[in-house]
């Protein structure tokens, strides 16, 4: 009943063994001479200034919201996209109604300013 | 080639007019400017009379479009002229309630109008995905509704609880269809009617857990005993006109989506949902109408009995019957009539800023407003089923259905139930006729709201006089 | 093969999981996720059946509920940035103001 996973399990095993065996020899053998300059995070030798983790403007939610809600509506031409030519004429007219649609959200949100950073 | 199906044009028109008016309106409202969004609440009054105009045009029309997925018949239309009657006088309530309260927007309307037109989707479904769809669209647009009042706190709350467990709820529905998909392969409710009695084994689990799972996620929705925890609050803390919308349109579009979905789609495991369904309405009866008694704030005691309604609105579909089916239609018209009438008194006697409802600021009324208090009077005894109220004709035909259905036991509670429920809605009224105990509140009376309240006040006395023309459509 | 009545067991885990946390946990980013995992839960399961019968009515529907989730948690998030900005929490114990 299980013959199906038999083969997973062999890849899981051959890709732990194969990643700690690596990092084991690399280890082990590998010459170790840290100096300041390898030891920085760009080896390029730019300076990181600040953390890591910034705070972002809260703006910025505001319009990975709306991307968002955009991006997520474009998965419906995937479909589309598939079969638009089986679909003809009456398929574009339902696509463009959808689109029209989606455009008139768009035109909503830039006229109330959603758009504008400042 | 792949053939579109053909769309019968008369079937989806007064989507098409909701639809349709709610995106123009979406779009004019931009030009409008902001001391003037009143006339956005107007136009989008005509357009709630268009589509009204055009379901009583439609109204003897029977038939399925978008294969199958949407059907047009008198239970729907009917349904379909209540939500629209609600938003309708919603509208009216709240056009100057927005500019008193200075959250004037003109996307209260627009919102009006795309929840509406969700409800009338979720009536006129025949299908579990548009369904699912619609229940999310008039769902997202009463979140946003219920926060109308942003940046005030309460509504802000009200909002974000209405929202998770809305979201919570849309769980539970989704996994059902799901289930309900893999077990009959279909999600159109003629299609999953038809594969019911031939499904053996697993696939029979599948179909019954599913139906339980949407169950739940109606339930939620429509405020049913045990997943009723949300309704207080978000009455509460919503804008009035808001909490007045949602208790009479959603409640009355969910009923007929779940009426839809037991008895056309399940009709065949009627054993196993009926006694569940009995038990689900007794509970909601009883926690509704006993919750409603010890409430001080009026708000949370007209959020309390709306639970109790519901849990006489699930009379309908349990007696499975054209009796039951006509009952049903007819109290969800007496129900909105009467709650929102009972909402336009509170409506006009709340200023900005004073958001809690305490019993006490209707003390009085009688003296100062008589008219307010005739409104109150005649609303309240809708609701607790006095006659000749169309209260009274309503429970009367709902108690009549379940008795012809079998359920004695439902009956006595129901009468029990509207007993303890006529006890509270006195106690509001006494206070009313009483002497004031505060300090007076100011009172509006814009006509609008007379307006409102007036077609509300009619329509519990004319559905309370002549019922006959409602009661006997199917 | 895999037996469909795996994935349907593995769907209905995920979705107890998710309800469980919406239950217990308290913090509404939280909550979020788990409704996030119910409503995955049932994609899976519709994924699942659409595969064993063949059929793309399954997957369609998953197109929607992916949709209806990103529209429910954008309304979510908005709310929860206006809220935030009122009270500095998004914890589900601090909203008392409406209760009785």
């Amino acid at each position: 009943m299980l013959d199906p996973y038999v083969p997973i399990l062999v890849m899981l095993g051959v890709a732990i063994f194969v990643a700690i065996f690596v990092i084991t020899v690399s280890r082990v053998l590998g010459p170790q001479r840290p100096t300041r300059r390898k030891l920085m995070p760009y080896e390029s030798g730019m300076e990181p200034i600040g953390p890591a983790q910034r705070r972002f403007p809260v703006k910025f939610n505001l319009v990975a919201m709306l991307f968002i809600l955009f991006d997520i509506e474009v998965i419906f031409l995937f479909p589309y996209a598939l079969i638009y030519k089986d679909l003809g004429v009456p398929g574009l007219i339902a696509m463009g109604t959808f689109f029209i649609v989606l455009i008139i959200g768009m035109i909503y949100e830039w006229k109330r300013g959603a758009l504008t950073w400042d | 080639m792949i053939t579109l199906p053909v769309i019968d044009w008369t079937i989806v028109a007064q989507l098409l007019v909701v639809f349709g008016g709610a995106t123009v309106l979406l779009l004019l409202d931009l030009a409008i400017p902001a001391g003037r969004k009143q006339v956005t609440a107007y136009l989008a009054l005509l357009v709630v009379l268009g589509a009204a105009a055009v379901g009583v045009m439609h109204a003897g029309v029977s038939g399925a479009t978008f294969g199958g997925t949407l059907r047009l018949d008198p239970f729907r239309t009917a349904v379909g002229l209540v939500c629209l009657a609600a938003a309708a006088l919603s509208i009216l309530l709240a056009v100057t309630f927005l500019g008193r309260h200075q959250i004037e927007r003109g996307e209260f309307a627009v919102l009006v109008l795309f929840g509406v037109g969700g409800m009338l989707l979720l009536v006129q479904a025949a299908d579990l995905v548009v369904m699912f769809l619609s229940l999310a669209l008039l769902s997202i647009t009463l979140y946003v509704l219920a926060g109308f009042a942003l940046p005030e706190p309460r509504s802000e709350e009200a909002a974000l609880k209405y929202l998770l467990t809305g979201a919570f709820a849309t769980g539970f529905l989704v996994f059902g269809i799901a289930l309900i998909y893999g077990a009959t392969g279909s999600t159109t409710l003629a299609t999953i009617a038809a594969a019911g009695p031939g499904l053996t084994g697993e696939y029979r689990l599948y179909a019954a857990a599913g139906l339980l799972l949407l169950v739940v996620g109606l339930g939620y929705k429509a405020s049913l005993v045990p997943f009723h925890m949300w309704t207080p609050d978000v009455y509460d803390g919503a804008p009035t006109p808001v909490a007045a919308f949602m208790s009479v349109a959603s409640k009355a579009a969910v009923l007929a989506a779940l009426t839809h979905v037991l008895l056309v789609g399940f009709g065949e495991l009627r054993a196993l949902w009926a006694p569940i369904l009995a038990v689900v309405a007794a509970a909601t009866l009883l926690v509704g109408n006993i919750g409603a008694l010890v409430q001080q704030n009026v708000k949370r005691m007209l959020a309390y009995s709306s639970i109790g309604q519901a849990g006489f609105l699930l009379f309908g579909p349990i007696a499975a019957s054209d009796r039951g089916i006509d009952a049903l239609v007819f109290y969800l018209a007496g129900y909105t009539a009467a709650n929102l009438a009972a909402f336009a008194v509170l409506i006009a006697l709340e200023a900005r800023g004073e958001t809690e409802w305490s019993m006490a600021r209707l003390s009085g009324l009688w003296q100062r407003s008589p008219g307010l208090t005739l409104a109150l009077a005649l609303a309240l005894l809708s609701l607790a089923g006095v006659p000749p109220t169309a209260g009274f004709i309503a429970k009367f035909a709902m108690l009549d259905a379940v008795w012809q259905a079998g359920y004695p036991a439902l009956v006595v509670l129901g009468v029990v139930t509207s007993a303890i429920a006529a006890a509270y809605y006195l106690r509001v009224l006494l206070r009313a006729a009483g002497p004031a105990e505060t300090d007076a509140p100011p009172m509006f009376g814009d006509w609008p709201l007379r307006l409102g309240m007036a077609l509300a006040a009619l329509a519990i006395v004319v559905l309370g006089l002549a019922p006959g023309w409602l009661l006997s459509f199917s | 093969m895999i037996p469909t009545y795996y994935y349907v067991a593995l769907g209905a885990i995920m979705f107890a999981i998710g309800v469980i946390g919406v239950l217990v946990r308290r913090n509404v980013l939280v909550t979020f996720m788990s409704v996030e995992m119910m409503l995955n839960a049932a994609n899976l399961v519709l994924v699942a059946f659409a595969f064993a019968r063949q059929d793309i009515l399954g997957q369609v529907i998953v197109f929607f509920v992916i949709v209806v989730a990103a529209a429910e948690v954008a309304v979510g998030l908005a709310l929860l940035m206006a809220i935030f900005r009122t009270r500095q929490t998004t914890n589900v114990d601090d909203m008392t103001l409406l209760k009785g």
